[in-house]
């Protein structure tokens, strides 16, 4: 399997949204877009997808134009929604129709969805006081829950490719801890997914590649590990008793946050860290933490995105 | 556009189709159209026995018969049940003496006298009342009228005429009087009941395109403010949603014509139970339907299905794009005005075209594929209009659906994904020259 996104581009009037995307994903995993608010992430999702025309560029899934129709595709969509007078129920099975499932497994598949995902109550309430019991309407339930019905929709075809624009917003802990195990399940599957998010922490957790878009440009594109590589350890964390800012100015470090003695700050390198380490022990300074590392995904987000909106 | 747009049609049209059903306003209105046929005949023959069985204030007749037919009592009473308690006297005293006593026995009595004329071969009713009398002349005339049929019977019986050939010669004709244009123009005159004829299914077939229409609606804009439509169009093309939703109030209607009709079965066959067939019979003369019921035909139904298809698919196409024009249920009474109008404007100059009687307005009318759905059923039936004008405006009927439906596969994807203020036509055209799907 192999997912090639080539020159993607798309313009209202005269704005362009979304300029010259190209990746590709040759093996199973996770790809992560990120940008800020507006950078382009959803309209390239929908271009992928086939929802929006684009006007140049090409999405080829195997070597051929990827067709949500005939493809196995999965959606998250940002904007969630279902219809909200309809039974869920209703709905889940005219989803699995629509990806060419039939009743019966449909069925199958929602019974096993509804367990895991912990909404049977919703879709299957137990018979009260002899009185047979409907599945929920979609607006009888809580946005968590609805979000949960949304992500059973998606996976019901057990997709090969799998799209998830921001699946974790708006979660509870406990539910998002869910989703989370889901998605590794799907990546255990061998499963390619694509994923659109600003919550860094998860993107760092479950991907291997990412694109990072700002107005509607790619500004950083690669393997993340290559990616912090690439910057080396120049991100130190030191925690203190007392006020050391006098050591790090004779160092020539530069101080990126301080509160109360807990400094970030920013080396060169290893040779930088180490040198101020020595002058704290020498001056009997009682260290708490000492911590040279990578820069974290978010910290490169706000790097790269911070440098092109200065 | 390919068979792929149309991938999934099915499965919308199952799903919106059984959703509808599901839905307690579809049921209520499919009750209340149900209710409405089945008691329509049972109740119109009861008012029409009201109206024609209405009894007479008129206690006493005296009958000054000065013929040698004789009016026969138990014939008289039988012709109408209302008069089984008048007194029939025969008498052959003066008028003057006839009317003391009716002051006398101070009952409403009238006096009828009878008489031929031998010079012309005829034969005169004259009626009589009191100057006090309170009788109306309404009455009066109805019960001379009674009188006088029973008298004709009597005196065609008298010739050794038989009853079928006394309805026969009695047989109601009418006259109409018109302009040699008005005859040209359309080869028909124009009577009161053909234009309550057009008003009738006008407002029976606006009232079922305004439902569906505005299901329509309500579904895409439900989709769009619900967001759903997202989930959707990855699984279904635009045009198979839009497709879907139309074949599905499309079949949501022909079932309320369906309940329609079957209610007015129903409604026939009690009717017939309660009060025999010859009431519908007598319903249908008195509303003057005689000649349009026997004009109706395989083919005027073929006209008929095939124009109310076509005037359907046309507003619902209308009303696909003016729903997907707007994002929000809020929108719901703007993307509705178009069609609404739309449908107005056709049920007006259908109107309009009974009333003016001009040739070229008709012609236009019947041409206009906002009003041809409206009139040229009616106007076929009543024979106003042939063949050639009927498949000439199918005709151009076909080709702006057609057009409506290119018009849709350019435009429809872009329309039902736009969120935001309501898509002008100016910027649907643009969409169409971009081509943006």
């Amino acid at each position: 399997m192999l997912l090639e996104v080539k020159n993607l581009s798309k313009k209202y009037g005269e704005k362009t949204v979304v300029d010259n995307l190209n990746f590709e994903m040759k093996n199973p995993g996770v790809y992560a877009l990120l940008g800020t608010n507006g950078a382009g992430k959803t309209t390239s999702i929908r271009m992928m997808l086939g929802m929006l025309a684009h006007d140049s560029g090409e999405v080829l899934w195997n070597g051929k134009p990827l067709d949500t129709l005939s493809g196995n595709v999965g959606y998250l969509a940002e904007e969630r929604g279902l219809y909200p007078k309809y039974s869920i129920m209703d709905q889940l099975i005219y989803f699995a129709s629509l990806r060419n499932i039939s009743k019966t497994d449909a069925k199958k598949k929602i019974e096993y969805w509804a367990d895991r995902l912990k909404v049977n109550e919703y879709l299957c309430p137990s018979a009260n006081s002899g009185k047979k019991m409907h599945a929920k309407n979609a607006d009888q339930l809580s946005k968590g829950n609805q979000q949960k019905i949304q992500l059973m929709i998606a996976l019901i075809s057990d997709p090969e490719l799998l799209i998830l624009d921001e699946p974790l917003n708006g979660l509870d802990p406990v539910n998002t801890d869910l989703f989370k195990s889901i998605i590794y399940e799907e990546i255990n599957k061998d499963k390619y997914l694509i994923m659109s998010s600003h919550q860094m922490p998860m993107v760092e957790e479950f991907c291997s590649d990412i694109t990072i878009l700002d107005k509607s440009r790619t500004v950083l594109q690669g393997n993340l590990n290559e990616i912090k590589k690439g910057y080396g350890r120049i991100r130190l964390f030191v925690k203190c008793e007392t006020d050391i800012a006098e050591y790090i100015n004779e160092t020539n470090i530069g101080i990126i946050k301080n509160n109360e003695f807990d400094y970030q700050l920013k080396v060169s390198g290893e040779k930088q860290a180490n040198t101020l380490l020595k002058k704290l022990i020498e001056n009997d300074v009682v260290l708490i933490r000492f911590e040279l590392r990578e820069p974290s995904l978010h910290e490169i987000f706000i790097e790269k995105v911070g440098d092109t909106n200065e | 556009m390919n068979k792929k747009d149309f991938s999934g049609l099915d499965k919308v049209f199952r799903f919106t189709f059984m959703q509808n059903m599901k839905n307690k306003s579809s049921i209520i209105i499919l009750l209340i159209f149900l209710t409405i046929s089945v008691i329509s005949l049972p109740v119109a023959s009861i008012i029409y026995d009201k109206v024609s069985s209405t009894g007479s204030d008129v206690k006493v007749v005296y009958i000054k018969n000065e013929t040698s037919i004789d009016i026969s009592t138990e014939d008289f009473k039988s012709v109408n049940p209302a008069y089984k308690d008048i007194e029939i006297i025969r008498s052959q005293a003066d008028l003057d003496s006839l009317f003391s006593k009716i002051a006398e026995d101070k009952i409403p009595g009238i006096v009828i006298d009878v008489v031929s004329d031998p010079g012309t071969f005829t034969y005169n009713f004259a009626a009589y009342k009191t100057g006090d009398s309170s009788l109306s002349d309404t009455d009066i005339s109805k019960l001379t009228k009674a009188l006088s049929d029973t008298f004709d019977r009597a005196r065609f019986a008298v010739m050794g005429v038989s009853d079928e050939q006394i309805q026969l010669f009695s047989s109601g004709y009418s006259v109409k009087v018109s302009t040699l244009e008005q005859i040209l123009d359309s080869g028909k005159t124009d009577s009161g009941i053909e234009s309550v004829i057009t008003t009738v299914y006008d407002l029976v077939l606006m009232m079922l395109v305004l439902f569906s229409v505005t299901g329509i609606i309500t579904g895409i804009l439900t989709e769009k403010s619900s967001k759903v439509i997202e989930s959707l169009i990855i699984s279904v093309r635009p045009l198979a949603l839009l497709g879907g939703k139309i074949l599905s109030a499309m079949c949501y209607t022909l079932l309320n014509m369906f309940v329609i009709g079957a209610g007015l079965f129903i409604s026939y066959q009690i009717n017939g139970i309660m009060f025999g067939s010859r009431s519908i019979q007598a319903i249908v003369d008195s509303a003057g339907l005689r000649d349009v019921v026997s004009r109706m035909d395989f083919l005027s139904v073929i006209v008929l299905v095939v124009s109310c298809i076509l005037g359907f698919l046309i507003f619902s196409m209308i009303a696909g794009l003016s729903g997907a024009a707007c994002s929000s249920t809020e929108d719901l009474n703007e993307a509705s005005i178009a069609i609404s109008l739309c449908l107005i404007l056709g049920v007006y100059i259908s109107m309009a075209v009974n009333l003016i009687n001009n040739f070229g307005f008709s012609v236009f009318a019947y041409l206009l594929p906002c009003s041809s759905p409206f009139i040229i059923p009616v106007n076929y039936i009543l024979g106003k209009t042939g063949m050639p004008v009927v498949l000439l405006s199918w005709m151009i009927q076909i080709v702006i659906i057609a057009a409506l439906f290119v018009f849709s596969s350019r435009v429809y994807r872009s329309l039902i994904i736009h969120s935001g203020n309501r898509v002008k036509i100016r910027q649907m055209l643009q969409m169409l020259k971009n081509n943006e799907n």
